[in-house]
């Protein structure tokens, strides 16, 4: 029985910080500018936040304004009803969060009393590769997993 | 790939790919519309590299471009997040019997991890297909379809005829025609992938 491997568990990743330098020069500068060109449009943003609007679009670009304007940030929390919109934001993301778990946990339960519930509720796990497929710990019935994953029924 | 090996700060690499995937598709579009003017950074870039200065946001022929660009930026740190989760699924002991057997890292990849991978390729692609077929926000917020609808998607047209054009039950209409398009482009997937599975 091949079981999967833990995550982070890889022996590579406990090699000292120089030789794994040493194993991936290349990789590690491709890395290095895809995750720049990634932070690139944020640290622009951020740079914007502190530019009077005749800053903006200034050529050439200056990445730090000549001179910071904090009022970007002031103003938007005096005059305008920030804290409630906050709120209001903080109430959506928290209802669909708490709505959203107690679905899946009820679909967990449901899936314990029936085959058909069981097979809905295994298809989440069903992308990941056949080869380390294993039955989910909510579910009882691995025929009726396989049938949802779409491959042969396993043994357990 | 290149994440899921020993590199050096592969955490933080990572990290940095999955930020844009937690902005508000709002800020992304904003964000990059002052990217993309006349005399935003990216033409200055241009610029200094001896190329004349694109109307991103005006031309038809670059204006799709324009919007298509913020959609990778922002969505490829989740397709990145799927594909990890794939990749460390895969147990390491089938690369090394491949390397026993002689096997170098094109046919790993090609022998092993591309079939083992089947399984969230699909799902990506699926999800990455909704996605991109029902997109409204970067279109609306950076070029208001235009310029001459280059870039005027049906969820875009659909908001224009409900709510600039008041034909609410057209654009009811055009909401469901846009259910039966993905639904069939979701079959025609799934179909595809069990064929090749059989």
């Amino acid at each position: 029985v091949i079981r999967p491997q833990q995550p982070g568990a890889s022996p590579r990743a406990q090699r000292p910080f120089l030789r794994r330098l040493r194993e991936h020069p290349l990789l590690l500068v491709a890395l290095l500018l895809q995750s720049a060109l990634v932070l690139l449009p944020l640290v622009y943003m951020l740079s914007t936040s502190f530019k009077l609007p005749v800053e903006v679009f200034e050529v050439p670009m200056r990445w730090i304004p000549r001179e910071l304007r904090i009022e970007n940030y002031v103003e938007p929390l005096q005059q305008r009803p920030f804290v409630r919109w906050f709120i209001n934001s903080t109430i959506v993301a928290v209802s669909v969060t708490i709505l959203n778990l107690s679905r899946r946990s009820w679909r967990a339960t449901a899936s314990r009393s029936s085959p058909i519930r069981a097979a809905t509720s295994c298809s989440a796990s069903s992308w990941r590769p056949s080869s380390s497929r294993s039955r989910p710990s909510s579910c009882r019935c691995s025929s009726w997993c396989a049938i949802s994953a779409g491959s042969t029924p396993t043994r357990a | 790939l290149a994440l899921n090996t020993g590199v050096p700060f592969r955490n933080a690499f990572r990290v940095i790919n999955f930020v844009p995937v937690v902005i508000s598709w709002a800020i992304v579009a904003i964000i990059w519309k002052i990217l993309f003017h006349h005399q935003g950074l990216i033409n200055q870039v241009l610029v200094a590299f001896g190329i004349d200065r694109i109307a991103w946001l005006q031309s038809t022929s670059a204006a799709p471009w324009a919007v298509i660009i913020p959609s990778i930026w922002k969505e490829l740190g989740f397709y990145t997040v799927i594909f990890l989760a794939g990749l460390q699924t895969i147990p390491r002991i089938f690369y090394e019997a491949a390397r026993i057997d002689g096997a170098g890292t094109l046919q790993a990849f090609r022998f092993i991890t591309l079939p083992l991978l089947r399984p969230i390729l699909f799902f990506a692609t699926i999800i990455a297909v909704i996605e991109g077929v029902k997109v409204f926000i970067p279109q609306f917020v950076m070029t208001g379809g235009g310029p001459s609808g280059a870039t005027k998607v049906i969820a875009v047209s659909i908001y224009e005829t409900a709510f600039a054009f008041g034909r609410m039950g057209r654009a009811a209409a055009m909401s469901v025609l846009l259910f039966a398009i993905v639904l069939a482009l979701t079959l025609m997937q799934n179909l595809v992938y069990g064929r090749d599975r059989s």
